[in-house]
């Protein structure tokens, strides 16, 4: 299986300073959704990620998976992942935790 | 520790369809509303999921369609629908909610058809109005201005003081802070129980919170056993969970094809004229995922557990009919690549997934519940489907919306002011949403949820085995006794937006709910419906024409049962071979081919 790098951004604002990326490593296979990936992440490997994930609907309809993904805001259940990525949240303004934003 | 405090006559818990429509109807009679919900406000839940977004439908009976100044059949009547629904369901409704159903649905129809979400009439069809879940929700947001509206908010536990509704604790996702709630009355709207698999055609959202906290506080829980369980894409994963070959299977006559490993057709033993009718109507939920599952365990399913749906056969013609009738297939980026998809001859893998719950939180036809101030409406209730559900969960969910609104107004009238909880109570829902956070080692949360979704995959599947689910259910008492106190949020401790933390939280909810489906599936010694039976392939009725009932007594699960509400339609007797039982019904129905 093809492994990507997935670049997210994490940063806690109750104590810290400032935001940095993690890189995740992430084996992918075809029709994969960023959303998918962010699954696999919190499931095998860092469950301290926040992103919006206990209420997605996963059919591009809710609109809570909105994130910047390679710097464009789109919904994380509806865009495929292909290659390298870096994900952020949609917006720094009322951040809640990580790729969370208070909307 | 210090709460946001909230005082209300009436809080309604969740916010799909059910949920908008008591909080509006209730907020119409000059009473105080709040609406709580884990989400935001009409994207939580699975309303907006309704016919994957192109086709969801509300039904009302075609002579009222009539009425309405739309295309029904005055020949059709409440009374046959009526019938339908109860033969259908396998006597096991409740008929007084089915009255109540077919009754308001002319209301329901009209109040949408007056707000201009509906579009006219699904093709071929004289009962269902075409609208979108989004469409519904829609209708109903204007109503909200009166009503305080909290969101993110997940209600852990209601309160009682001398065995009556007072209030509710929630769990703010966001900041990890406790909410109050003091309230006249209660109406829970949480949807159904799909999270408990793995795979699933609903909301992530729906982990049977509101059937789990009503169960805390003494409501019964009926009917747990009945699960309906299409065929759902499980692979691409992208697509997981789509319900959409069903449809567009629908749409196109029931002409795709479903393939085992080795390309063979596994519906060819059957009568394509029955294919037709199940393909058309509900029916091909409970039809299509027990062949499905054979084939798997058979050893000829695909790799990831299912078989494949393709319409490598059907005319492109079709297909693209299908786009011109059903506009929605051209307006979403993944309806389109699924179609596209299955122009180009691919196959989805599909597999049997929950779709709808049956069962749920006993209530009357005035949507309460047996626990004095406590109402629920929608698919978090039970009864009105009995063991198989074949008509409209949007008209389901808006009727028992309003009902519960207007009750719960009724009742607050008798209470003159809130009352206080009983002592402890805060305190101790507060320890148990930071037990978890607070310890240092333990199980994790995340793996507790895997197991036990496993446990239902294996278990609730459409073919349900005795001795397998006496031994699940052993396993869930261990669970609960030693693992579930000892979870433990390890990987990070943050308050804020901390998804293993939201996920110790509902562990006891997801625990509950398969724990109340399985023992009720175990206890129902007989196949109907839904609920198939290896070890028991017969529809009982001289035995089982009664509701399985699951409530707390003295800190256990009890299993009891109720005898069904009759009103109308005197149900059969005898017992019947469950394969004969489900043919024959469906034969019945070609009678009424020409609403198809």
């Amino acid at each position: 299986m093809r492994r990507i790098k997935v670049k997210c951004f994490r940063f806690d604002p109750s104590h810290e300073k400032q935001g940095k990326y993690k890189v995740y490593e992430v084996p992918v296979e075809p029709q994969m959704s960023v959303l998918d990936v962010l699954d696999y992440i919190y499931e095998n490997v860092d469950a301290s990620l926040a992103y919006p994930r206990c209420n997605a609907c996963n059919r591009g309809l809710c609109g809570d998976c909105n994130l910047k993904i390679d710097g464009k805001a789109q919904l994380a259940c509806q865009c495929s992942i292909e290659s390298d990525i870096e994900i952020g949240p949609v917006s720094m303004r009322n951040l809640v935790r990580d790729l969370v934003v208070r909307r | 520790l210090s709460y946001e405090k909230y005082e209300t006559d009436v809080l309604v818990i969740g916010s799909g369809g059910a949920g908008l429509r008591a909080a509006a109807a209730a907020a119409e009679k000059d009473v105080d509303v709040t609406l709580a919900t884990k989400g935001k406000i009409g994207s939580t839940g699975s309303t907006i999921m309704a016919g994957e977004d192109f086709c969801a439908d509300v039904e009302v009976d075609g002579k009222s369609v009539c009425d309405l100044g739309l295309a029904g059949d005055p020949d059709d009547s409440k009374e046959r629908w009526f019938h339908e629904i109860v033969a259908q369901g396998f006597y096991l409704n409740e008929q007084n909610l089915v009255w109540a159903y077919v009754q308001n649905a002319p209301r329901i129809g009209k109040e949408l058809v007056d707000s201009g979400v509906v579009e006219g009439m699904e093709p071929g069809s004289t009962r269902a109005l075409r609208t979108t879940g989004r469409g519904i929700i829609k209708s109903l947001r204007g109503a909200m201005h009166d009503v305080k509206l909290v969101e993110d908010t997940m209600i852990v536990d209601l309160l009682l003081s001398n065995s009556r509704i007072v209030g509710a604790v929630g769990f703010n996702v966001n900041d990890g802070t406790l909410d109050l709630f003091k309230a006249k009355t209660v109406i829970v709207a949480t949807g159904g129980f799909h999270y408990i698999y793995t795979v699933f055609c609903g909301s992530r959202a729906c982990s049977g919170d509101g059937q789990s906290m009503a169960y805390r506080v003494g409501a019964k829980l009926i009917d747990m056993e009945m699960i309906t369980t299409p065929p759902v894409i499980v692979y691409p994963l992208k697509y997981r969970g789509n319900a959409f070959p069903i449809i567009i299977n629908a749409i196109v006559g029931g002409k795709g094809q479903l393939l085992d490993k080795d390309g063979t057709n596994i519906l060819e033993r059957y009568d394509p004229k029955v294919l037709k009718v199940v393909a058309s109507t509900e029916w091909d939920k409970l039809f299509l995922s027990k062949t499905i599952q054979n084939v798997v365990e058979q050893g000829l399913g695909g790799p990831h557990g299912g078989v494949f749906f393709t319409m490598k056969d059907v005319p492109s013609t079709l297909l693209e009919k299908a786009e011109a009738e059903f506009p929605g297939l051209r307006g979403k980026a993944d309806l389109k690549e699924m179609v596209s998809m299955l122009k180009k001859g691919d196959s989805f893998e599909v597999a049997p997934c929950v779709e709808y719950c049956e069962g749920g939180i006993k209530i009357n036809e005035k949507c309460e519940t047996n626990v004095p101030g406590l109402f629920a409406a929608g698919e978090c209730t039970g009864g009105l489907w009995g063991s198989n559900r074949v008509s409209a969960a949007t008209t389901e969910m808006l009727i028992e919306g309003l009902i519960a609104g207007e009750s719960a107004v009724e009742y607050c009238k008798g209470i003159a002011d809130l009352f206080v909880p009983e002592v402890g109570q805060v305190d101790r829902v507060r320890k148990k949403v930071f037990r978890a956070l607070e310890r240092t080692n333990g199980v994790s949360p995340l793996h507790f949820r895997k197991r036990l979704q496993k446990i239902a995959d294996e278990c609730l599947s459409p073919t349900r085995k005795g001795p397998q689910m006496e031994e699940a259910i052993r396993t869930l008492e261990r669970m609960e006794k030693e693992e579930m106190p000892a979870l433990c949020v390890s990987s990070t401790k943050s308050r804020s937006y901390n998804n293993e933390w939201i996920e110790a939280i509902q562990a006891e909810n997801l625990l509950c709910v398969i724990k109340a489906s399985l023992k009720s599936a175990f206890e129902r010694r007989e196949s109907r419906g839904v609920h198939y039976r290896s070890d028991c392939p017969r529809t009982d009725n001289a035995g089982w024409l009664k509701h399985v009932v699951i409530a707390k007594e003295s800190d256990q699960m009890k299993v009891t049962s109720d005898p069904v509400t009759i009103t109308k339609i005197r149900p059969p007797g005898g017992t019947e071979d469950y394969e004969k039982v489900i043919m024959d019904t469906i034969k019945t129905m070609e009678n009424y081919e020409k609403f198809w």
